[in-house]
């Protein structure tokens, strides 16, 4: 099988150029399209490996305490809400979070993110919210602006326009795209093609009207 | 983000764009045997190889050559500029994409929001920017002082 990848990618990626900045426009057609989305089809049909550590909220909180990187530990409990473990996306929120010792701004403010990103998703699809989010130790005493411009007041009036409720009512102020995701993408443009859609700029308008409905409303 | 900006995290997936169509439907079964065979041997999620930037943003990015940064027999693996990371990041608008902007701004030569769009000029379609304006609009705006413009 080796071989064969070889000899297959030989043909497109010998090609090399001295000027890292000539570009080239890529194609796509329908059938590529279908073809890639049909690949996730059938991996969505297997039985979901689960890891040896489920990442759970309350797991990605701790993470961040030891110093992970916030998005990392976020990133990775994401993998497990609409990968892995989305079968079971109540138990990946059920637990409170473990606060540490000794508390920082950070970990507070990391804290009550955790706690908002929790309620928020489960009013997005439909999971019982559980009642450790509502403790107002998650409600910051004061706003966290998360822009390089918290002092510019155009800039704080438009995260307060723009931050999901959840988030706002912690006294965070944020993008309103916090978790659209690879793997919702897949499962609208396989819709769009189960609707007969051909035209990959329609398919195209119907994921984005997709993301919009459920993450930016 | 990890081996260009040395950023303090590294992504957990590769994105993968064909450039060459055909390339993509006459390699598709082994790869995906391939993908299959190393996602069972190194326990990893299984997107961890993935097309979804490719569905979504082929008629909205130009692709850069990038500059040879290794060879692994016939791989052979291009890194792109870190302005066109950050042209990318910008589109993609979330708040972890803003993030990392902050993390890439400084280690560019971009030091105002019109060189920042001249850089979406160059790599991102007309198109790209047509439909990603409020991400384009709310990561400029993170990033550049209003007073710039």
């Amino acid at each position: 099988m080796l071989n064969r990848l070889k000899t297959h990618f030989a043909t497109f990626l010998k090609k090399e150029s001295n000027d890292p900045s000539q570009v080239v426009r890529s194609t796509l057609a329908f059938e590529t399209l279908q073809a890639m989305a049909q690949v996730y089809n059938e991996r969505q049909r297997e039985l979901p490996v689960m890891p040896a550590t489920i990442e759970t909220m309350a797991w990605a909180y701790k993470q961040i305490c030891q110093g992970e990187d916030p998005w990392t530990a976020l990133g990775n409990f994401t993998n497990a809400w609409y990968g892995y473990a989305k079968h079971i996306r109540a138990d990946l929120v059920s637990e409170p979070l473990t606060r540490p010792e000794l508390e920082t701004e950070h970990t507070h403010r990391w804290a009550a993110f955790c706690a908002a990103s929790v309620e928020f998703l489960c009013e997005r699809y439909g999971i019982a919210c559980p009642d450790w989010v509502h403790d107002p130790c998650y409600i910051l005493e004061t706003a966290w602006w998360h822009t390089r411009q918290a002092d510019d007041p155009s800039m704080r009036k438009r995260l307060v326009q723009m931050t999901p409720a959840p988030f706002a009512r912690r006294n965070i102020f944020c993008s309103n795209r916090l978790f659209q995701n690879k793997y919702e993408v897949y499962e609208w443009i396989q819709e769009a093609i189960a609707q007969a859609m051909t035209n990959l700029a329609e398919i195209h308008h119907y994921a984005r009207q997709k993301e919009i409905s459920i993450h930016e409303t | 983000m990890l081996l260009v900006a040395h950023a303090p995290r590294s992504t957990n997936d590769i994105d993968v764009f064909w450039i060459e169509e055909d390339a993509f439907q006459r390699t598709l079964n082994p790869l995906r045997e391939s993908v299959q065979a190393i996602t069972a041997r190194y326990a990893l999620n299984p997107d961890w190889f993935n097309y979804v930037a490719q569905m979504l943003m082929y008629d909205e990015v130009l692709i850069p050559d990038g500059k040879l940064w290794k060879r692994f027999g016939p791989l052979h693996i291009h890194v792109p500029t870190r302005e066109y990371i950050l042209a990318l990041k910008i589109i993609a608008g979330r708040q972890k994409d803003l993030e990392d902007c902050a993390i890439l701004l400084p280690q560019t030569t971009i030091r105002t929001r019109q060189q920042a769009q001249q850089v979406l000029n160059q790599y991102i379609l007309p198109e790209g920017q047509e439909n990603n304006a409020e991400q384009i609009e709310n990561a400029l705006r993170h990033l550049f002082e209003e007073r710039e413009q």
